[in-house]
């Protein structure tokens, strides 16, 4: 940031995004001058280091840099560029990459008021570097819905069409037409990407259709269905889908479905409020087949949302209730406390691990007119889980090791969504063309940076900071 | 010099020559961390000494180090509660805290003895080196002539704007 404030050219506007204005040559001659800087020792032998080090290492050391580091490195010089930039790079980086540098991919909107209605709308992506713990942001000015994240890619639709999308360099792969209609609002879509072998899965189970997964794979490029669900407990009605409340987890290997029913035995009539039953089924999806898990969930209350969570290669269940503001005090507040459930898959037995009781959020600045906030979604990474809450844009942090839950504050900008993983560098190819494959790669396009760009500091807070000095 | 991997007397010993001529005397599985050293011994046996030329005594000695380190943490012990990773990520994150020299002559050293997981552990502490760095400090760190033209970089630049903010 300071270069930029160094070196800003005199008669360069302020402006929004990408600057019209030229830049004076006289500053790209100062940047050039590099003399502002004395190398220590350190860097001296560094530099001997550097130098001395054949080709074929200076590669391998470059793999092991981050992405962000990566993108800024293409311009130290045209070989460094020309290398970044070819397929064998990325499979250098697939092996060696640094597996501990990890993101969460967000979408950052812009919210608008019309007609005292609050609409949100999406203008770009954005990236939580959580070991730098900053926010990366970019316009984008296409509609998509990510549906899933893995490895470094997102599976999105614009409602007509699935892709698999690579965010640092917009490269894109269209997937085949799914054999189930309706798959944006009423699936749950997930999103596993092998980053040796350079393929991928995408698994879609309906929320109301027919209790099967559909599941494609990049190897083959086509999508098939899954055996049925067995549905062998008497009070099980599955009849249309998995369930509004339902939801899905890869774990060990295999992928984890909890259904729900509204159990009333043969009243089919459905009520709202009425107790929700969860169950929990796994599928191995290399051999096509199905099990119960016999967990045995309490029935709990319609307003509880509940996920499932992987945290610490163990196997959790959030369940959050709804929270509803309280005008007069400014705050939201939840009825029932927040949880967390660690379940034990080996004798199906449930053991809650964390209870917050009854948490309250400070909010000011929300409007008035809404009744009720749903939490969005729960994802787990390394020891730590993660509530987002749609509409709200802040969210809640559970730290497994020392059971410590931190309150992020709302950022109205960024819903964060997916697992925490590993960017991908642009050059690295998935789904390596197949025969009568469909591989469609878009080149770059060129993005602009928001005027806004977030940071978190080492307590994990979240800051704006608006970015005031352009010099491109 | 000796390195004590395990007092098991039935493991065989490997004798081995750096570049100044002091001979390290080594258990079979640590020599075998090193790919290369692995072919040697399986060529030509542990009879004869192997002569590693382009390695000194210093930068051989804490590659054995660190060799000997890894083949105990696969051992299992009976007396001893096993290695837990996070142990192992805390020593070789000691092992790595070297002079920038000597990390360079490590690299060397890994790279003509083909352990991969030194190679990556001394690359990772290379690349964390040069973290936060721009462009500019890098050219000027590294030595490195900065052959683009201002429309090259500026091409660059563009494709991923974010990165550099």
């Amino acid at each position: 940031m300071w270069l930029n404030r160094m070196y800003k050219p005199p008669g360069a506007k302020h402006t929004l995004g990408w600057p019209t204005v030229a830049v004076d040559e006289s500053a790209w001659d100062l940047l050039r001058a590099d003399a502002w800087k004395v190398m220590s020792m350190d860097e001296q032998v560094m530099a001997d280091v550097w130098s001395q080090l054949p080709t074929a290492l200076v590669d391998l050391l470059l793999s092991h840099v981050s992405v962000p580091e990566f993108c800024r490195f293409r311009t130290v010089c045209p070989r460094w560029n020309s290398t970044l930039c070819t397929p064998e790079f990325g499979d250098l980086c697939a092996e060696n990459g640094n597996k501990d540098h990890r993101s969460i991919m967000g979408q950052c909107f812009l919210r608008k008021i019309r007609d005292s209605l609050v609409s949100r709308e999406i203008v770009g992506w954005s990236i939580l570097d959580l070991n730098d713990r900053r926010w990366y942001t970019w316009k984008d000015e296409q509609h998509k819905h990510p549906l899933a994240t893995d490895g470094g890619f997102v599976l999105w639709s614009n409602y007509v069409e699935m892709t698999i999308f690579n965010p640092i360099s917009r490269s894109s792969q269209v997937l085949p037409d799914p054999p189930c209609s309706d798959f944006n609002n009423s699936i749950i879509a997930k999103l596993i990407v092998d980053s040796v072998s350079c393929t991928f899965k995408v698994f879609l189970i309906h929320r109301r259709e027919k209790p099967e997964v559909c599941m494609f794979e990049s190897a083959t490029n086509q999508w098939r269905n899954s055996s049925a669900m067995p549905l062998t407990r008497t009070n099980v009605r599955l009849k249309a889908g998995v369930g509004v409340q339902a939801h899905s987890v890869v774990f060990q290997g295999l992928l984890y479905i909890s259904t729900t029913t509204v159990h009333i035995d043969d009243n089919l009539s459905l009520q709202e409020h009425s107790p929700i039953k969860y169950w929990l089924f796994s599928y191995n999806f290399l051999e096509d087949s199905w099990a119960d898990t016999h967990v045995d969930f309490p029935k709990c209350s319609g307003n509880v949302k509940k996920d499932l969570v992987v945290s610490g290669a163990r196997l959790f269940l959030m369940s959050g209730d709804t929270l509803f503001p309280e005008a007069s005090q400014g705050c939201l507040r939840m009825k029932e406390p927040l949880s967390v459930t660690e379940i034990e898959l080996a004798d199906g037995s449930l053991e809650t691990v964390s209870l917050l009781s009854n948490p309250v959020f400070d909010a000011q600045e929300l409007e008035a007119n809404r009744r009720s906030f749903d939490f969005n979604h729960a994802y787990g990474f390394d020891n730590s889980m993660m509530l987002t809450y749609r509409g709200l844009g802040f969210s809640i942090m559970y730290e497994l090791v020392t059971g410590f839950w931190e309150l992020r504050p709302p950022d109205q900008t960024v819903p964060v969504f997916g697992n925490a993983m590993p960017l991908r560098q642009p050059c690295a190819v998935l789904g390596k063309p197949v025969a009568g494959g469909l591989v469609h790669c878009t080149p770059f396009q060129y993005s602009t940076l928001l005027e806004k760009t977030l940071y978190i500091d080492h307590r994990c807070q979240i800051h704006s900071q608006i970015l005031e000095d352009y010099i491109w | 010099m000796h390195f004590q991997g395990s007092p098991n007397m039935a493991e065989k010993r490997v004798k081995l020559i750096s570049s100044d001529n002091d001979e390290f005397e080594v258990d079979e599985a640590v020599a075998f961390e090193s790919e290369t050293l692995r072919n040697m011994i399986q060529d030509t046996g542990t009879n004869v000494p192997i002569s590693i030329p382009n390695v000194s005594s210093d930068i051989l000695a804490k590659v054995l180090e660190y060799c000997s380190y890894h083949a105990e943490t696969m051992e299992t012990h009976d007396d001893k509660p096993p290695i837990t990773d996070a142990q192992i990520r805390e020593w070789d994150a000691d092992f790595v805290d070297v002079h920038p020299a000597t990390l360079y002559s490590l690299i060397l050293a890994a790279n003509y003895l083909n352990i991969k997981n030194l190679l990556d552990l001394i690359c990772q502490a290379v690349a964390n080196n040069i973290r936060g760095k721009t462009a500019v400090e890098i050219r000027k760190i590294l030595h490195i002539q900065d052959d683009f033209t201002y429309e090259e970089e500026m091409e660059i630049r563009r494709e991923t704007k974010w990165a550099f903010d």
